[in-house]
């Protein structure tokens, strides 16, 4: 009896965790399939977990936050397909550098906002969400997956990241396609990072993200950058987050197992997949080509 | 007088400085197959790729069934159905045939592929045409020759009248070409016109109704088919009688063995060599001819780099006396640095070298002045060893890495497609250094795709099909006929 | 010269930013020069960033060279910082001219081990060396965190910081810079600093490894065709990488704190990012680089006192925006298109 409890727990525990992972592998897929690397995933994820927790707060409602995270998400992701696109900038460099000016640009805002260093002000508990983003994440897997698969412009976005100069020759603009998938890929990740600041918590603290744009990333890849993989991986390294979360002050006979060493546990786990499974992942064959 | 279904009048087309183009005036007949021939650089894909809407031609007309036209991209090109079939493929590989072609079609986004009513449609043009082709297959299942019908069903579906095709057969079995020339023969029966750009004069002879040869981005002639011969268009192409085959004046050391493969079998993925057995001997030059993707490269693997092999997959002897020399069948992408500069590439794989280092320290002054003679003697320009190798020519690149493998007179070399893309005056050049380096007593063992220069050069020639060696022929023997079927079907 | 120019726009674009706080660019700008240069104390403290930030420009450098991405350098930095502090707690006994090289070396192959990792999984399990790397970064400060709370917690203090190196680990008797800054960090490491950019620059350029190391990193396939093994390669430049930002255990604990303080770096190993990208992965342009980034960072960490609604993070937005001032060199080509278009 007591160990179904614990399963269940643990299961909702997992879902609700791989939440925020979800958004972001989505939203990696969208960017990396049309050809373009996304780590700035952790950018996006800042910039919509605070915007959303501002907004959020500003009008006591999570949904008027889960909106907010949506424009601006779409905003960074633009600011993000100007320089690799337009400015062919190099896509890992400038990816590093939109996290480090959202961490930046986060704390500047607060300042002026509630004259604080960084946290937000929190939403009250009965304002924030229950189950919807949870519900929502597995939704937009699943319609990813059907509009990938289906749609013309599902076509398009697989070309645009395999084969850019045949996507080209049908007279279809890579350009066009890539700015797309990388404004949408902005706006997934930022949902992703509004699901931390309004499902798993109802406020916004500095760097709450704690890499997991880049586990994001790392599931993408583990997943062969494929929408239900992907979604799988996700799940995987949630496990860990909600393993590490239970077993913190838990003891071996006399020894506390000190919790630092139980918070790099979903570290571990996204090295080890990556390292240690992966097989054969293929990545798109134009990712990363500039120029078109 | 029937309407010309293509006409160039008087087309001129510049890069920079550089006169692409010419004053090209040519027409071709609605219902016909017409070759467009002529070296590497003559101009012939730069005209083409005019008609299809590529580039801009800077002056002159272009008439299409009569009517002046002017694209400004293959697009529009495409909707007055002129099509065109590039040299390499525009098709991603993990994805299927059907998909491929959907690609094409226009649609709003996010209305859903019609995947099932276009497979029915595209295999009813198939069957009219004589296709053979799974649609449902990924097209890294396919073979060249299938992945090429793909491309041909491609503008078929889009109701193409114009075909255009470049250098069709370069990477088709002879088989498979026999198959191509039947579909061609086909369609043209059907009332398509079809241009096809190559240099092979047999496959003109054989298959087309007229012919333009270009030379030096010129017209130099039209012609019927019917009405000339693979000599007199080979004379036009190159301006001149080509070359007998040298005869040589040392001979083969029959008792010094520089190369051995005994029994070797490797894999490596999908590919594998099967029991070769070659000797290379001093002062002679084997050849192994075969359409590539045969196996070739894992021959110079098993050699050269034997890790890239899959694990435990090779056994056999290799072996070989005295020092290697080497240049890879992709020199960009296999043998050289492209964004450094040329005494870097030159120096790279013998950098080790005592002429070159002292310890772990680079010998810089020695670097830079052994490459600038190297330069000066195989008149590689600019003769600057400080610029950046993707700078120079095509034919002054190949030359680098034929100096840097030859430099040091290896007993063994390896010379993998020595000449390709590499203008003519560079071809001569690189087959007599490797002339040279025979002469003084290596052993070579030349890799090629291109019949001529096997036969030009070699003193024994083996056909690798499938992965195994299944035919040699020694100079005496060598017939481009018997060789052709040999590359083809194994016998 | 472009690259010059990208981090002005850079540095206006983040001073224009300013204005929404209701500050003036220009005042601003004023407070950053003149706390970075202002007096001796405050060049000091310049050079006491400067130095960090040299070593971690050249990590970042030296694995661009071979091909590969370090974003790894904070990790690495931390886990060697961490291990010259412990060195120096648990063994007191060493004696000085020994002590200070005991406790550099052994930082020197933590930092190198913490790198090599990200090499060794690149060249033989193919994983990309910057989801590696960051999360070795994240592993890193978690083993950190809990050696200086668990093992070795400075027992004077309530900060999270491991107890004081003994004496002789500290060659500040000796330290001509320290002496010429006094009360600042600044110290002999920043001289460090600039041997090992030489160094490197002559590894690069001189030797036969260094060549080999380039090759890989300009052409994999070539290089391996040239009998140089790719991987070794790879791991190498990693290590060496690893070494380089485990250096800054040299101007941290050994020159000036003598401990190890949980957050002391302001992310130097991000930062290094910016200072390679700026002077091109050249070693002795990194000196130059650091010297211009070390200066933005102290002169906004003095905003925190000079403003009231600017904070020390702000020099995070200066980093981000010379970055990508200086990255998107498609700029040029960009606004000639615009204006062909226009045309």
């Amino acid at each position: 009896m007591e160990l179904t409890a614990l399963f269940l727990a643990l299961l909702f525990a997992t879902l609700r965790l791989a939440t925020p992972l979800i958004f972001a592998a989505m939203g990696g897929f969208m960017s990396e399939r049309s050809g373009v690397v996304n780590v700035a995933l952790e950018g996006f994820m800042l910039s919509g977990a605070f915007v959303g927790a501002v907004v959020g707060h500003q009008f006591a409602s999570a949904w008027m936050g889960w909106a907010a995270a949506l424009l601006i998400g779409l905003c960074v992701g633009a600011l993000y397909a100007l320089f690799v696109i337009e400015l062919k900038a190099d896509q890992i460099i400038s990816g590093m550098a939109l996290n480090l000016l959202v961490m930046g640009l986060i704390p500047f805002i607060t300042k002026i906002l509630y004259n604080s260093t960084g946290s937000t002000p929190a939403l009250l508990v009965e304002d924030r969400f229950r189950v919807e983003p949870l519900v929502m994440a597995l939704l937009l897997v699943g319609v990813l997956t059907f509009w990938l698969y289906k749609t013309r412009s599902g076509l398009w976005l697989l070309f645009a990241g395999e084969h850019p100069q045949a996507l080209l020759a049908s007279g279809v603009s890579v350009r066009k396609v890539r700015w797309a998938a990388v404004c949408a890929s902005g706006a997934f990740a930022a949902w992703g990072g509004a699901s931390l600041s309004l499902f798993l918590a109802s406020s916004y603290s500095p760097l709450m993200t704690g890499g997991r744009g880049f586990m994001a990333l790392a599931a993408l890849i583990f997943g062969k950058w494929k929408p239900v993989p992907a979604f799988l991986a996700c799940l995987l390294f949630a496990f860990a987050d909600a393993m590490q979360i239970r077993l913190q002050g838990v003891r071996i006979g006399e020894v506390e197992i000190p919790v630092q060493f139980v918070q790099i546990l979903p570290y571990l786990v996204t090295i080890i997949a990556l390292a240690g499974f992966i097989g054969k992942s293929r990545s798109p064959k134009a990712l990363g080509q500039e120029g078109f | 007088m029937t309407v010309p279904a293509v006409e160039f009048k008087g087309v001129s087309k510049y890069f920079g400085e550089v006169r692409a183009n010419s004053d090209i005036s040519f027409s071709v007949l609605p219902g016909t197959i017409h070759a467009i021939v002529g070296e590497n650089g003559a101009g012939k894909s730069t005209a083409m790729k005019i008609l299809f809407g590529m580039y801009r031609a800077d002056s002159g007309d272009i008439l299409v069934h009569g009517k002046p036209v002017s694209f400004r991209s293959p697009i529009e090109a495409m909707t007055s159905r002129i099509g065109m079939v590039h040299q390499h493929f525009m098709l991603a590989e993990p994805f299927s045939a059907l998909d491929n072609i959907l690609l094409q079609q226009k649609g709003s986004a996010f209305s859903l592929l019609p995947r099932k009513e276009q497979k029915k449609r595209l295999t009813e043009i198939a069957e009219h045409y004589g296709f053979v082709l799974d649609l449902e297959a990924n097209v890294e299942d396919l073979s060249v020759g299938e992945q090429q019908r793909v491309e041909i069903l491609k503008i078929l579906s889009q109701d193409s009248e114009i075909l255009i095709l470049d250098e069709p057969t370069a990477v088709l079995t002879p088989q498979e070409v026999q198959d191509l020339f039947r579909n061609l023969r086909h369609l043209r029966d059907e009332g398509k016109t079809i241009l096809i750009i190559t240099h092979k004069l047999k496959e003109v002879m054989s298959l087309t109704d007229s012919v333009t040869v270009f030379r030096a981005g010129r017209v130099v002639g039209q012609k019927k088919t019917a009405e000339t011969s693979a000599d007199d268009l080979a004379e036009m192409m190159v301006g001149r009688r080509l070359q007998k085959a040298q005869e040589r004046e040392t001979k083969v050391d029959p008792n010094q063995v520089l190369l051995r493969f005994d029994n070797v079998s490797a894999k490596m993925g999908n590919h594998a060599i099967h029991e070769i057995q070659l000797h290379v001997h001093s002062k002679e030059i084997v050849g192994i001819a075969g359409v590539e993707g045969n196996g070739q490269d894992l021959i110079i693997r098993s050699l050269l780099d034997a890790t890239s092999l899959d694990r435990n997959s090779l056994t056999g002897q290799v072996s070989h006396e005295g020092t290697l020399g080497a240049f890879p069948e992709d020199r960009l992408r296999l043998g050289v640095l492209p964004a450094r500069p040329v005494y870097e590439n030159f120096i790279l794989g013998q950098h080790k070298s005592p002429l070159f280092s002292r310890g772990l320290f680079l010998k810089g002054k020695e670097v830079i002045s052994k490459t600038q003679e190297i330069m000066n003697t195989y008149d590689i320009r600019p003769h600057n060893p400080l610029l950046s190798f993707e700078k120079l020519s095509g034919g002054n690149q190949q030359k680098l890495v034929v100096a840097r493998a030859l430099s040091q007179k290896p007993q063994v070399v390896i010379a993998a497609q020595p000449t390709r893309g590499v203008d003519i005056g560079a071809i001569e050049f690189i087959h007599n250094q490797l002339r040279t380096a025979r002469d003084e007593g290596a052993g070579v063992l030349l890799i090629s795709s291109e019949l001529d220069e096997l036969m030009a050069l070699s003193d024994r020639i083996v056909v690798i099909y499938k992965g195994r060696l299944v035919a040699e022929f020694t100079r005496s023997q060598f017939d481009e006929v018997a060789l052709g079927k040999a590359m083809g079907c194994g016998k | 010269m472009r690259r010059l120019l990208g981090f002005v726009i850079g540095l206006v674009v983040a001073l224009l930013l300013t204005l929404f706080a209701g500050e003036n660019p220009w005042h601003i700008f004023l407070i950053l020069t003149k706390s970075a240069f202002g007096s001796m104390y405050d060049l000091g403290l310049t050079l006491s960033y400067t130095t960090p930030l040299i070593f971690c420009g050249l990590s970042v450098a030296i694995a661009f060279h071979a091909g590969l991405f370090n974003i790894g350098a904070e990790g690495q930095l931390t886990m060697a910082v961490v291990t010259a502090a412990a060195v120096g707690v648990l063994f007191p006994e060493v004696p000085f001219p020994l002590a200070p090289l005991v406790g550099f070396s052994a930082a020197l192959l933590v930092g190198a081990f913490w790198g090599w990792i990200a090499g060794w999984l690149r060249a033989y399990r193919g994983s990309h060396e910057v989801i590696i790397t960051i999360m070795l970064n994240f592993i890193a400060a978690g083993l950190a965190s809990w050696f200086t709370l668990k093992v070795i917690p400075n027992p004077h203090s309530q900060n999270p910081e491991t107890a004081l190196v003994s004496a002789n680990y500290m060659f500040k008797d000796y330290d001509l810079i320290a002496r010429l800054f006094p009360d600042t960090p600044a110290n002999a490491s920043l001289g460090f600093a600039i041997v090992f950019a030489l160094l490197m620059w002559i590894f690069l350029w001189k030797t036969t490894w260094g060549f080999e190391l380039r090759a890989v990193g300009s052409n994999p396939e070539a290089a391996h065709r040239a009998g140089i093994s790719e991987k070794k390669m790879q791991m190498l430049a990693m290590a060496l990488a690893g070494a380089l930002a485990g250096c800054v255990a040299l101007s941290e604990v050994l020159g000036s704190a003598g401990q190890y303080r949980m957050g002391f770096s302001p992310d130097y190993g991000f930062i290094g990012i910016a200072v390679a990208l700026l002077a091109n992965n050249n070693p002795l342009g990194i000196i130059a680089a650091a010297f211009l980034m070390g200066a933005l960072h102290k002169g906004a960490s003095d905003l925190d006192l000079e403003t009231s609604t600017i904070t020390r993070d702000f020099s995070r937005i200066i980093q981000a925006l010379i970055i990508l001032g200086v990255a998107a060199q498609g700029y040029w080509e960009w606004m000639k298109k615009k204006k062909r278009r226009k045309n």
